[in-house]
């Protein structure tokens, strides 16, 4: 019994220990130098000064672009730039960045205006290219289907149920469309897939901008709701276009690819049918370019979606970095790693993003992007 | 004088465990407080939740929160019961170890993996043969109406119960073991036979454990969230049929907390955490009066 008590006494005083011992190792100021760490640092890094390591955090869509950079800058810098970016969600980056506890941070969609208010002085950077495809499943159809905005949004708005309706069967002539019920396929968590599909609707329907509008997620209207399905993340959506007859869904252009799933062609701005793909997602961005804002300026409104331009395709969206126009709020060492890191992601690491299927950005948002990072600390 | 060093210590413990969940519900409830200024009450009973339009109503997902556990709770019961008696009272004993050591280690699955089954075997299940099969009785409202996908509050309600069985089987069993034997020897002395001392020498005397486990796997189903969220179809509209889509608290906070920015979005979703655990405590409570009162009447 005595023994037994013993050992919890000194159990619990080992775990008080633990815990003491961690605060005051993270409590400690990281420039104020340790004996022993300062002899391991200079054995590990000759004269080229500190090592430093930025942090970011946000939306999971730019995560594996971000995590590539971070591995090839790594290599670059030959281990002085630690790049460490966390996909917490676009929400949380942008609060994090907000409240400069982060380096930068990444979004999917273009801060609103109230989160500006929060956060003045904060630069959009367009660091790269997406789009959403309307991925379905027709059995036994072949060619492709033929989808323009308006049928889009009658379809999420309940005005067409079944696939062989007129709207649709005059634009997919030739097609022997079943006469079967649609089955809508949304995403049940917020993301910028779905403000990227809904900034797309509200642009080519008026009745989507009133009834429904644009934003990370978005209820069926009225009686759609019923019927209607939801699915979680891209590849919840996936899986259930995939395994369920006559369904149709929004998913990102990655996620179509990669399963193998039939997506329809959509009717752009100038009239023609286009398919998603590296070159006409990047025409798109490329069209949008003269009418974007400068870095420090409101982007709430930019939208690239129903693009200008013959072989343009209308659904897609630009991802966001999102770091503050004054860094003094860190120190002067690692603001200048942060700016070299910027740069070469929006030019040299752009060649990294067609391997993970993102589309890179057109030479014109590159220059944009110069622009904007020239601006840090003026 | 060492001892009541001891003593302090645990108390010390004890008493830090408290503050740190009285600072966590008083955190949650401070960063609620934007909803409960605004909508107040109306937002517990709002039937509507449509962050576009701002409107905020958490109803939806307290139902789907309760009916999907109670459900849950009622087939685990049934369930995990048979399995506890048969370990315990009938099984021979190498058996016995062999299936108790199965039935805990479906208990560890992860809940992912759990929903991936649900998502890719249980939904086109539910979707093929299940809603079929139950289509003779749509004329009851339970019944009605249907999902094309086979998301629905039935694919949770059977993922759940596939949860929180082992964890009412496993608890169960051990106090039914823990029944003295000359108890029971006592009863057979008596002419009874082996039903008649399950059910009224064994059950009644492990009861008390048996429900401290059911209100374990009742709390696992309430807050479980990855598995139902993957096959529950996050819909906000309240349905009378278990096999249409629905929501729950656990699955609203998974799905739409990372990309919330909007102030009074987010504190929403904070007071739904808040109301979360508020009626899992109030389960909690519930369930330890009953022991409580067992236990009175027992003296």
């Amino acid at each position: 019994m005595g023994v037994s008590k013993r050992t919890a006494m000194a159990g619990a005083i080992l775990v008080l220990a633990i815990i003491a011992g961690a605060f005051f190792t993270f409590q400690r100021p990281a420039s104020q130098p340790q004996p022993t760490s300062t002899t391991q640092a200079t054995t590990a890094e000759p004269a080229l000064g500190k090592r430093v390591a930025i942090q970011g955090a946000g939306a999971s869509f730019p995560y594996p672009l971000i995590s590539k950079w971070a591995q090839e800058y790594d290599a670059l810098t030959k281990g002085m730039v630690a790049i460490n970016y966390q996909s917490i969600g676009s929400g949380g980056g942008i609060k994090q960045v907000s409240e400069r506890t982060i380096d930068f941070g990444a979004s999917d969609a273009p801060l609103m205006p109230d989160e500006a208010k929060r956060a003045p002085g904060l630069l959009h950077i367009p660091e790269a290219v997406g789009a959403v495809v309307l991925a379905y499943n027709l059995p036994g159809l072949s060619g492709r289907l033929k989808l323009s905005g308006d049928i889009i949004a009658d379809m999420y708005l309940g005005k067409i149920a079944k696939w062989n309706d007129p709207m649709m069967a005059s634009m997919n002539e030739g097609m022997a469309l079943p006469d079967k019920e649609i089955v809508l396929v949304k995403r049940s968590d917020s993301s910028g897939t779905t403000f990227i599909f809904t900034d797309y609707l509200s642009a080519v329907s008026g009745e989507w901008m009133r009834s429904v509008g644009r934003g990370k997620v978005f209820n069926y209207p009225g009686a759609v709701g019923a019927r209607g399905i939801q699915a979680k993340g891209n590849e919840g959506v996936t899986a259930i276009v995939k395994q369920t007859p006559y369904a149709i869904g929004y998913v990102e252009l990655t996620y179509a690819l990669q399963n193998n799933v039939p997506y329809a062609l959509i009717k752009n701005k100038a009239g023609r049918f286009v398919e998603a793909n590296f070159e006409t997602i990047a025409n798109a961005a490329s069209a949008a370019a003269p009418k974007l804002p400068k870095g420090d300026e409101p982007w709430d409104k930019v939208s690239i979606v129903d693009a200008e331009g013959e072989a343009s395709y209308p659904i897609s969206s630009f991802t966001y970095l999102l770091v503050h126009k004054d860094l003094s709020y860190m120190d002067k060492g690692k603001a200048q790693a942060l700016v070299g890191f910027l740069r070469w992601a929006v030019t040299e690491g752009q060649k990294y993003c067609k391997d993970l299927y993102y589309v890179p950005l057109p030479a014109e948002v590159q220059r944009l992007d110069l622009e904007t990072i020239s601006m840090i600390g003026k | 004088m060492r001892r009541d060093r001891f003593k302090s210590l645990t108390l010390f413990f004890s008493i830090l465990f408290l503050i740190f969940s009285a600072l966590f519900v008083y955190e949650l409830f401070a960063a609620s407080s934007l909803t409960w200024s605004r909508l107040g009450i109306a937002f517990i009973f709002g039937r509507r939740w449509d962050p576009l339009k701002g409107a905020y109503g958490a109803l939806p997902f307290i139902y789907g929160t309760i009916v999907s556990s109670t459900f849950a709770l009622i087939a685990a019961a049934i369930l995990g019961l048979g399995v506890a008696i048969f370990l315990s009272e009938i099984s021979p004993k190498g058996l016995r170890e062999l299936l108790s050591a199965i039935v805990e280690l479906i208990a560890a699955i992860p809940s992912v993996i759990i929903g991936l089954w649900g998502i890719f075997v249980l939904v086109p299940l539910v979707r093929a043969s299940l809603q079929p099969a139950l289509a003779p009785l749509s004329f009851i409202p339970l019944f009605s109406g249907g999902s094309p996908s086979g998301l629905s509050m039935l694919a949770a309600i059977i993922v759940l119960s596939f949860m929180i069985t082992p964890i009412v089987a496993t608890v169960a069993k051990d106090c039914l073991l823990m029944v003295p034997q000359e108890l029971k020897e006592a009863a057979y002395g008596l002419g009874a036979r082996r039903y008649e001392v399950i059910r009224h020498v064994s059950i009644p005397y492990a009861k008390n454990g048996i429900l401290g486990g059911l209100i374990l796997g009742y709390g696992r189903a309430i807050g479980e969230t990855m598995a139902v969220t993957m096959v529950i179809g996050s819909s906000y509209i309240i349905s009378p049929s278990l096999l249409s889509p629905a929501h729950t608290m656990a699955a609203v906070l998974a799905n739409e907390f990372a990309e919330a920015t909007d102030s009074l979005y987010l504190s929403s979703l904070t007071a739904i955490a808040l109301l979360l655990i508020l009626i899992s405590f109030l389960i909690n409570l519930a369930g330890r009066s009953v022991v409580l009162r067992w236990k009175r009447a027992a003296r």
